[in-house]
């Protein structure tokens, strides 16, 4: 990955700026879904639609919009980078360089996920999704290379 | 790992003189004396650790962050605000088309000239353009001499929409106008992402108000009486 000459307060950073757009790209289509709730039209859009994305029965899992998983998930990474970038490695017996990578993981697998179920299935692509979705990956990327610098790197302070 | 002098509970180091200064307020302890020498510099090291351990920024870094961030903002907005969305807007002349009414008759919207227009974009199988239908009802009994009434199916939503069935939509919902199916190219011109849109034109041709969803008598009535107005 081309991340040469980039420190790792560079990548955190990094990490902490793509999961802040993320939050707020999943915190407005939250507000979106909870707003079409009133929606007084039918959607009669072309391929690159959000309300048809939204309208489908994908849009939410239990009644509760997937883009607020998308709040807490991207919210949780922010919180991780944050806490690594302050210099705390582990909290309690967990690994943040870890902890880091498999939330991006986590997140990047579901993304792609939803993605499918929208090109295949919903036949609907909303671009505010699939930004969420090429953040995930950055971010997955970020956080491998971060941890691939960790393993590589003496452990300094931090609890 | 310590005991507090007070309660017995065993403390972080670190945490110890802030223990008792919490949990004992009224205690009669001297905080300067609750650690040992040796026992405050291991403190102080482990603070200096800490903060020497948040790693730093490069010059480098901080540019690709700098470019990262205004990138991500300018894209987010773009895609939220969509500023180049295509569509008709009021003060713009409709484009003009010719369709072929459900009774076989030929309409263009240039034939319409001389009166304002409304233009409705709409699907039977909408459940919102159902509702508006009495809505519209009332406003052509209002309105039927002065202005023109035009609805268009767009056939979207279940496409199988066909002149009976349309017809069947104006009986049951006593919308008696014109009515006509339309293709993609029409709703492309106009830029339909919904319906019903209606469109209020004046009786140049030019659009005076676009209404999206649901609207009521009043507001539809007000466009009406602008678009009356010249």
């Amino acid at each position: 990955m081309g991340f040469r000459g980039l420190s790792r307060g560079d990548l955190l950073v990094l990490v902490a700026l793509l999961a802040t757009a993320g939050t707020v790209d999943a915190a407005y289509l939250t507000g979106e879904w909870y707003a079409a709730a009133g929606a007084s039209f039918c959607d009669v859009g072309s391929y690159f639609s959000c309300s048809r994305v939204r309208e489908s029965p994908f849009s939410a899992v239990g009644g509760v919009p997937t883009a607020l998983i998308g709040v807490i998930g991207f919210g949780l990474i922010l919180a991780v980078s944050t806490s690594l970038f302050l210099g705390r490695s582990r909290i309690g017996r967990m690994d943040l360089n870890r902890g880091l990578a498999v939330l991006a993981g986590i997140g990047a697998v579901i993304g792609l996920g939803l993605s499918l179920i929208e090109v295949f299935v919903i036949q609907a692509v909303c671009l505010l999704c699939a930004a969420g979705f090429a953040l995930d990956l950055g971010i997955l990327g970020l956080a491998l290379a971060i941890q691939r610098q960790a393993a590589t790197e003496p452990q300094l302070g931090g609890s | 790992m310590k005991k507090c002098p007070v309660c017995g509970v065993s403390v972080k180091v670190e945490n110890l003189e802030k223990h008792v200064r919490n949990q004992h307020p009224r205690a009669e302890i001297d905080a300067s004396e609750l650690l040992t020498e040796t026992e405050r510099e291991l403190v102080d090291e482990a603070a200096v650790t800490r903060t020497a351990a948040r790693p730093s920024l490069t010059k480098r870094g901080k540019l690709v962050i700098g470019i990262a961030a205004i990138l991500l903002v300018v894209v987010l907005a773009v895609i939220i605000v969509n500023p180049f969305r295509a569509g008709l807007r009021p003060g713009q002349v409709a484009p003009d088309f010719s369709v072929v009414a459900t009774d076989g008759s030929g309409v263009s919207l240039q034939g319409l000239r001389g009166k304002p227009v409304l233009l409705e974009f709409m699907d039977v199988d909408c459940p919102h353009c159902v509702n508006e239908a009495p809505v519209l009802v009332s406003l052509h009994s209002s309105y039927s001499t002065t202005v023109n009434f035009l609805s268009l199916d767009v056939n979207f939503i279940q496409p199988d929409d066909s002149v009976g069935k349309i017809d069947a939509f104006a009986r049951n919902y006593r919308t008696n106008w014109t009515y006509a199916l339309v293709d993609a190219d029409l709703v492309s011109l106009y830029a339909i992402t919904a319906t019903p849109t209606i469109y209020i034109l004046n009786a140049s041709g030019v659009i005076v108000q676009v209404y999206t969803g649901e609207t009521s008598f009043g507001t539809l009535s007000s466009a009406l009486e602008q678009a009356l107005r010249g």
